[in-house]
């Protein structure tokens, strides 16, 4: 068996490109588009694939209120700290991963309290987010966060604690939804679904790791970091049987076994092609994602790469269906108006859209798609656009109002914009220039100010 | 430590399902002004808060303030049902404990680390007296209530077989059937029955969101959300501002061509329509809560919840989440002990606060969990209890049979399941075809599948 990819689109268009970055990343500078089109789609579908090592932030280090962010102490600075990664990264899919394994395994620091472990968790999903799934599921097993958010930490053989066992098959590697069967053609079947018992016996098996509370506090920094440990003692060595398979498992093996169970590759390749792609997955992508998984040895990049190349990525360039979630919608926002993080309100506008990083709303994380998107939210998308487009646009000279709009396409990369809204921006282009002719500098800002605000937060900006 | 953070309710603008219609609430309403009101006096003194509207695209704000006008001639006669979701699992066995013989002895021998002790407890009393339990020692609430001959318990409901997902078994219980995405929630199905086309009023979450239960089909539901600012504006434009928000209005008006269009559409259009809607009038404020509410925001949402009940709206069922979790894999002790106290606190504050209004005897509040827990205790940091079977469901009012009304399954050994959780007398669609039958007076079979293997208990009087 090999690693089997989809045939590219034959014809592409710059749009191709946009969609690659705005989906696999937070959108692309002209620059950066132009850099993609130069190497061809199958080669910037590869250079994501592949991070960069070195100098992969480029651009101002953050700052708030005119000093240096400070994530661990000071409210919403974490928030801060990886949205600048988001946006000065030259590794977009790596953050943009690193945001969708954020989801899926959704860990609060309103459960973990510790905004450090938080910060660790964060570099773990980043380190592992294009590589290997079955070591990030072992190393995220016992990662303080987790262990804190779902009771791993001092869960032990006397009374082994259960949350983190059922959260890790139910939501995390093999989910329980009935209706995955028919999504992945069969993959996925409801009859090799895990049981209670499967759930007891892996709680016994996960249970040793403890949590020094004074380390977490007064130790080294290294300790700070993780002051986590696996005391034999309290591990029961006992005979376990887990989907089947009995013998004296430990917390290795139990990430073993999930990674290998039937339900697995198939629960996890559908989770993956969601994020990106808001039809569902057809037979032939899931067999592929699927096969490359397996055949890979449990890597992501294989089925990312599926993903990337599948032509319903690149469908209905012309109406995108996916909506933003709000930190897609800040990242890419203060990359298309060339702004880095220099004020702290990015974190509580992003409270009022819904999404606020390390704080998803429970285990099972964000709700995706259209769910985003309501009457009070719409409002705050507004808002951030407000804050983006803050000190953005000076006098630009005088226009037309045909070049007025163009002008603004031209400041937003990426900007997409239905037939319909291009002609009632056009009407308003328009209205405003004859109700206000001659335009002073003040109207010629407001009317370029306005078109870009109208792109950006008018329904077709919630949509990539 | 929340364990599942299922319950951060602050972020459950987060899970909404479905995209709504928003409207003012005006503040006549809250006054019990409605009757007799047109549409303008209403606008005329400003609106309170904003209802979010499902399934009546097609009804305008005015209208369904007219209807609501309408219906508030006649007053409350009808019997209204009040659902209050405790989310994460409420430990069933440490909020009604059971204190006599085998079980006590089974109880204090799986529960070393948070077992309580029975002379703290407070005892079941009043009429329906019953020796065998008591109520946890914060739970005075409760207490009070049970002792008032206002408190129906169900110690031991859940269905068969137990799934202990929090995820699926709310699904099934909101939805009145074991089906894990339900289209539709039970009591919305009693809505598109036996409700009216024209008044969302008559079916309400109080909360960010629409709970599942609520879900309708054909008949309009409606959520009231929070007070907060809902113009258009941008830094430095002022010349043309509503230029700017009629084109942003234009630009989702249009036939969508997918979900995500659609999504992106109705909702700003419908912000810029409460936006124009809103514009002038007076800051939008609360009136204050009446006596023996605590200053939660659960407080405060079950205040605005009477207040809504005897404004005669037409309001027929509502329902409510619990600020906080009660998913207590961990230091369950001192964590249950505050919840319990504030919980019980406002349950008697809203049951006297109906009374105060006249209503009492109009409302049944059902109190319900997605599951119970574990018999034995964990000591995950001075100890806690997983995912168990069997929960406690408790239904409260002056219509309501006092008393432990199902069989508790007892928790020694031999009474648990194989893994060592209540076994489950009682079906939770149970309570739902006893309160649709015997205190609503409809069938439940127009709303609950199989509805006769469900045999109603005697909760109602």
């Amino acid at each position: 068996m090999s690693l089997q990819y989809p045939h590219l689109p034959s014809q592409t268009t710059r749009a191709h490109f946009q969609r690659l970055l705005w989906r696999a990343g937070y959108s692309g500078s002209k620059g950066q588009i132009d850099h993609y089109v130069s190497k061809a789609l199958g080669g910037a579908v590869t250079e994501l694939l592949n991070p960069f090592t070195t100098n992969v932030l480029v651009g101002a280090a953050p700052t708030a209120n005119g000093k240096p962010i400070d994530p661990l102490n000071q409210w919403g600075h974490d928030c801060l700290w990886w949205l600048d990664r988001m946006v000065r990264s030259r590794n977009q899919l790596v953050e943009r991963m690193t945001l969708n394994l954020h989801d899926l395994f959704a860990t609060s620091n309103s459960g973990v309290g510790n905004t450090r472990h938080m910060l660790r968790q964060n570099r773990l999903l980043r380190s592992y987010c294009l590589g290997n799934f079955s070591t990030l599921l072992q190393e995220i097993t016992h990662d303080p966060a987790m262990l804190l958010w779902l009771n791993g930490a001092d869960s032990n053989k006397w009374e082994p604690n259960e949350n983190y066992a059922r959260e890790v098959m139910e939501l995390f590697c093999l989910g329980n939804d009935p209706a995955l069967e028919q999504a992945t053609f069969g993959l996925w079947q409801l009859s090799k679904s895990y049981t209670q018992a499967d759930i007891t016996n892996a709680a016994r098996a996960l249970a040793g790791w403890r949590y020094d509370w004074d380390k977490s506090q007064n130790g080294t920094l290294a300790q700070r970091e993780n002051p986590t440990y696996y005391d034999p003692s309290w591990h029961d060595t006992g005979s376990k049987t887990i989907f089947g398979h009995t013998g004296a498992w430990n917390w290795q093996d139990v990430c073993r076994l999930i990674v290998a169970h039937p339900n697995h590759a198939p629960y996890l390749c559908y989770s993956l092609w969601n994020y990106f792609i808001p039809t569902p997955p057809p037979e032939a992508a899931m067999n592929m994602m699927v096969n490359n998984y397996k055949v890979s040895g449990h890597l992501l990049k294989p089925v990312l790469g599926v993903i990337l190349r599948h032509p319903a990525f690149y469908a209905d360039l012309d109406a995108p269906a996916l909506v933003k979630p709000p930190i897609v919608f800040v990242a890419s926002g203060l990359r298309r108006v060339h702004k880095t993080i220099t004020r702290d309100d990015w974190a509580w506008l992003l409270e009022g859209m819904g999404q606020v990083p390390f704080y998803p709303p429970n285990v099972s994380g964000w709700k995706q798609g259209p769910a985003f998107l309501n009457t009070n939210t719409a409002r705050a998308y507004w808002r951030t656009t407000d804050y983006l487009l803050l000190n953005t646009v000076s006098d630009p000279g005088s226009q037309t109002p045909a070049e007025a709009v163009s002008a603004a396409f031209t400041a937003l990369p990426g900007a997409w914009a239905s037939s319909d809204t291009r002609a009632k921006l056009a009407t308003y282009a328009n209205t405003f220039t004859s109700r206000h002719t001659p335009l002073d500098s003040h109207e010629r800002v407001e009317r370029q100010k306005v078109i870009r605000g109208l792109l950006m937060a008018g329904p077709d900006g919630l949509l990539h | 430590m929340d364990a599942c953070g299922c319950n951060d309710w602050m972020s459950r603008r987060a899970l909404l399902r479905r995209q709504g219609e928003r409207v003012p609430i005006p503040r006549a309403v809250f006054e019990g002004a409605t009757a007799g009101h047109s549409r303008r006096d209403f606008l005329q003194n400003g609106a309170i808060a904003f209802l979010t509207v499902y399934g009546a695209s097609s009804l305008s704000w005015g209208r369904i303030w007219e209807t609501a006008a309408a219906s508030a001639a006649a007053g409350v006669t009808d019997p209204i049902i009040v659902s209050v979701f405790l989310d994460g699992g409420n430990d069933g066995l440490n909020t009604l404990v059971p204190i006599t013989g085998a079980d006590y002895a089974a109880y204090v021998s799986k529960r070393p680390h948070i077992k309580l002790d029975p002379a703290a407890c407070l005892p079941l009393g009043g009429a329906a007296a019953n020796p065998d339990f008591a109520w946890h020692p914060s739970a005075t609430g409760f207490q009070q209530l049970y002792d008032a001959g206002k408190m129906a318990v169900i110690p031991a409901v859940d269905y068969q077989p137990p799934d202990l997902s929090h995820f699926h078994s709310r699904a099934f219980w909101q939805a009145g059937d074991l089906v894990a995405d339900p289209a539709t929630g039970w009591l919305g199905r009693w809505v598109d029955q036996n409700g009216v086309a024209d008044n969302p009023l008559q079916a309400l979450s109080v909360d960010w969101s629409l709970d599942g239960s609520l879900k309708s089909d054909t008949n309009p539901v409606a959520v009231v959300s929070s007070v907060d600012n809902t113009q258009f504006w941008m830094d430095n434009v002022w010349t043309d501002q509503q230029l700017m928000v009629d084109s942003l209005d234009s630009l989702a008006q249009r036939p969508a061509v997918n979900a995500g269009m659609d999504a992106a559409d109705r909702a700003v259009s419908g912000a810029v329509s409460v936006a124009n809607t809103l514009g002038g009038l007076p800051q939008p404020t609360l009136p204050p809560a009446g006596p023996g509410y605590g200053d939660t925001d659960f407080d405060r949402r079950m205040a605005t919840l009477a207040w809504l009940i005897s404004s005669n709206l037409g309001l027929r069922v509502a329902c409510i989440s619990y600020d906080e979790g009660f998913d207590f894999h961990d230091s369950q002790k001192p964590r249950q002990a505050g919840i319990m106290d504030r919980l019980s606190t406002t349950m008697l504050a809203f049951q006297n606060d109906l009374q105060a209004r006249g209503i009492s005897t109009k409302v049944i509040t059902l109190v319900w969990s997605e599951f119970g827990r574990r018999v034995e205790d964990n000591d995950s940091n001075g100890g806690g209890t997983d995912h168990g079977a069997g929960g406690l469901a408790m239904v409260i009012g002056d219509g309501v049979q006092p008393g432990v009304a199902t069989e508790f399954p007892g928790i020694t050994d031999s009474d648990l399941d194989q893994w060592g959780n209540l076994k489950v007398p009682t079906d939770y669609r149970q309570i739902y075809t006893s309160l649709l039958g015997d205190w609503m007076g409809t069938d439940p079979a127009d709303v609950i599948p199989n509805a006769a293997n469900f045999a109603k208990l005697p909760l109602v009087a």
